[in-house]
């Protein structure tokens, strides 16, 4: 199963007698690009997992209107379901309904803080709690080209916004990122 | 990746989402379409009849339509006294 092509894989997606054991094959293929995609956003592993499960269960029931062909839709579509699932899980961590997502940055900072590998790379830890303290928009499109290595055009297909918007979002989350990791190295 | 993770937890998380998706796969969606329709049909139906029992109620001629009816066969003398009642009784009689 594992030598399938994705073109053979979506279309046993499609069929409704392959489709439980095509599915099955997603999960094997999608489970840590979306499990850290989805980390990345809600920091918590506990929320990751949970937002995870939700998102597959998600794409399976609707299964019927995906009408991908390829590798590039099918990621997006699934990556559009994580990311949808996530912000969800923020948004139930407001203080109240009209607080924006990004009023909830310093909660995922503080618990980023408790989140940190002890053998982790140093580095790796600065640049990331400064891509944790981004603003939302920022923050999603710079997780998806830096670290899934998205096109931006896939990248708009997963968040709905144009891609000289997520240009314009990404170039301002790079130049915040070497701001702050400059900053946190002087310190 | 700087997050703390457990060893073999990604092959964890696979067999989890992998037996959640089993369970909504076996869970009768027909059986619970039809349970939503029935429910839907039920509502309508109790909706129109009770919009075919007040149908008089809700197609009859209001107060003030029955209270122009009278007024336009009443004699003059009754139509006369309404009016000075009017005049001089005029904040009892607004709801007119």
């Amino acid at each position: 199963m594992n030598g399938m092509s994705v073109e053979q894989l979506i279309n046993s997606l499609k069929s409704p007698k392959s489709v439980t054991w095509a599915f099955d094959e997603v999960i094997e293929r999608y489970t840590e690009r979306l499990y850290w995609h989805i980390r990345r956003i809600v920091v918590s592993h506990e929320d990751a997992q949970d937002a995870l499960q939700d998102s597959f269960v998600t794409a399976y029931t609707n299964i019927g209107s995906f009408r991908g062909e390829n590798e590039g839709s099918l990621t997006a579509w699934l990556y559009r379901i994580a990311t949808t699932t996530a912000l969800k899980v923020l948004k139930r961590r407001r203080r109240h309904i009209f607080a924006s997502l990004d009023s909830v940055s310093a909660g995922l900072l503080s618990d980023y803080e408790c989140e940190i590998s002890p053998d982790a790379d140093q580095i790796a830890v600065k640049l990331q709690r400064a891509v944790v303290a981004l603003p939302m928009k920022q923050k999603l499109v710079f997780n998806m080209r830096y670290y899934d290595e998205l096109s931006f055009e896939d990248i708009s297909k997963i968040t709905g916004d144009s891609v000289s918007t997520l240009k314009t979002n990404y170039h301002y989350a790079v130049k915040k990122v070497k701001q702050s990791v400059s900053e946190l190295e002087y310190e | 990746m700087p997050y703390k993770i457990g060893a073999g937890e990604i092959d964890r998380l696979k067999m989890r989402c992998s037996a959640a998706v089993s369970i909504e796969s076996n869970r009768p969606k027909d059986a619970a379409k039809i349970w939503r329709w029935g429910v839907t049909m039920a509502a309508v139906a109790v909706v129109m009849l009770l919009v075919i029992v007040n149908m008089d109620a809700l197609f009859a001629p209001s107060y003030y339509e029955q209270y122009v009816e009278q007024l336009s066969d009443a004699p003059m003398e009754v139509l006369y006294d309404c009016v000075i009642d009017y005049v001089e009784y005029a904040d009892d009689t607004t709801l007119l």
